[in-house]
């Protein structure tokens, strides 16, 4: 009879099946995750095949090394910013404002300090057609993020958040 | 090709002799899971190359400061996935569009892209995924496609486990609601 009572109370044992059979490792830790995931994605969503829908062009794993590497040289990047020629004309304009000014008033020589062009004169400018793109953007992006510093924080809040976006636009 | 450990890369990179040589073999090592990574998330290609360039140039001049806390491809994707949450942000404010603007034509441009291989089905889903915000859209495609653990995503995204269990869960919901709808 005792060992009868034995037998059962080792038999509630939560360990006793440890001795018979095992799990793979991290088992229990990882099957909550497991249950909320099947939970989470909707029958529709996972009825869809999941590689993804996309293809890079052909070749272009084989040439992003070097575009890297051409970034990261110690020449640094080669980047063409104007064509000669307009580069060219451009240097003669400046170079004939500079003597303009000196002309005109050379007993009180004005600073030669160059404020950057805003983007309401780079767009009343007949230059907005001559100048190169990375100018323009430099001088929106400039602009917009002197606009936005104060509210960048804001801003960022509100995207990962889903707000409406267009509203707060209104008021900055 | 031989493939080398992370740690034979990064002694190779400490060396001034061949540390050019060592990164050209550590981007050859990740350039593909980066690049997937960074796709998903921008969806489009012209986007991904100029944030994987980015990328790299960012690894290459923190990398002598790579204190090894966590493992190089971890450090990498971290990089990858804050530059991309950046892009996101920046790419909305600059245009001064609405989210939902500026991710409607990226969904417009998807529908004619000639790198886009998937069917129509597929091609609802990433519509849905580009309705959510930038952090949510990280999380689901994690999850849902790289089948990353919680516990892995958390230490990318800096995010608790409950946090990330939650976007996750919201983004599910959504994207369910999405398609059930369409």
């Amino acid at each position: 009879m005792e060992k009868n009572i034995n037998n059962e109370s080792s038999l509630n044992d939560p360990k006793l099946g440890s001795t018979s059979f095992e799990v793979p490792k991290g088992y229990f830790e990882a099957l909550p995750s497991a249950i909320s995931d099947k939970i989470a994605v909707s029958p529709l969503a996972e009825s869809i095949s999941r590689p993804l829908p996309f293809r890079a062009p052909d070749g272009y794993f084989e040439q992003l090394s070097l575009s890297v590497q051409r970034r990261i040289s110690p020449e640094g990047p080669v980047r063409r910013l104007f064509k000669p020629v307009l580069a060219l004309s451009l240097a003669a304009v400046i170079t004939g404002v500079f003597f303009l000014f000196r002309a005109g008033d050379s007993a009180h020589p004005v600073p030669f300090a160059m404020e950057p062009l805003t983007v309401a004169e780079l767009e009343d400018s007949y230059l907005l057609f001559d100048l190169d793109e990375d100018v323009l953007s430099a001088a929106y992006s400039a602009q917009i993020a002197a606009a936005a510093d104060d509210n960048e924080e804001l801003e960022d809040y509100l995207i990962d958040n889903e707000s409406d976006f267009s509203q707060i636009n209104i008021e900055l | 090709m031989q493939e080398f450990e992370d740690a034979e890369l990064l002694e190779k990179f400490a060396q001034e002799a061949t540390r050019h040589y060592a990164f050209n073999l550590i981007i050859r090592k990740y350039q593909e899971r980066l690049y997937w990574h960074v796709r998903k998330l921008v969806v489009d290609h012209d986007d991904a190359n100029d944030l994987l360039q980015d990328i790299f140039v960012k690894v290459w001049k923190a990398l002598p400061g790579f204190r090894q806390d966590a493992q190089l491809y971890t450090w990498m994707y971290r990089i990858a996935t804050n530059e991309c949450l950046s892009f996101l942000r920046k790419k909305n404010r600059r245009f001064f569009l609405p989210f939902q603007d500026a991710e409607r034509e990226l969904s417009q441009r998807l529908t004619n892209d000639p790198l886009f291989t998937g069917d129509q089905l597929q091609l609802k889903l990433q519509q849905a995924i580009l309705t959510l915000p930038p952090r949510q859209r990280i999380v689901f495609n994690l999850k849902y496609f790289d089948g990353k653990k919680y516990e892995e995503m958390a230490e990318i995204l800096d995010m608790s486990v409950g946090g990330l269990k939650a976007t996750y869960h919201i983004a599910a919901k959504k994207i369910e609601k999405i398609l059930l709808e369409a």
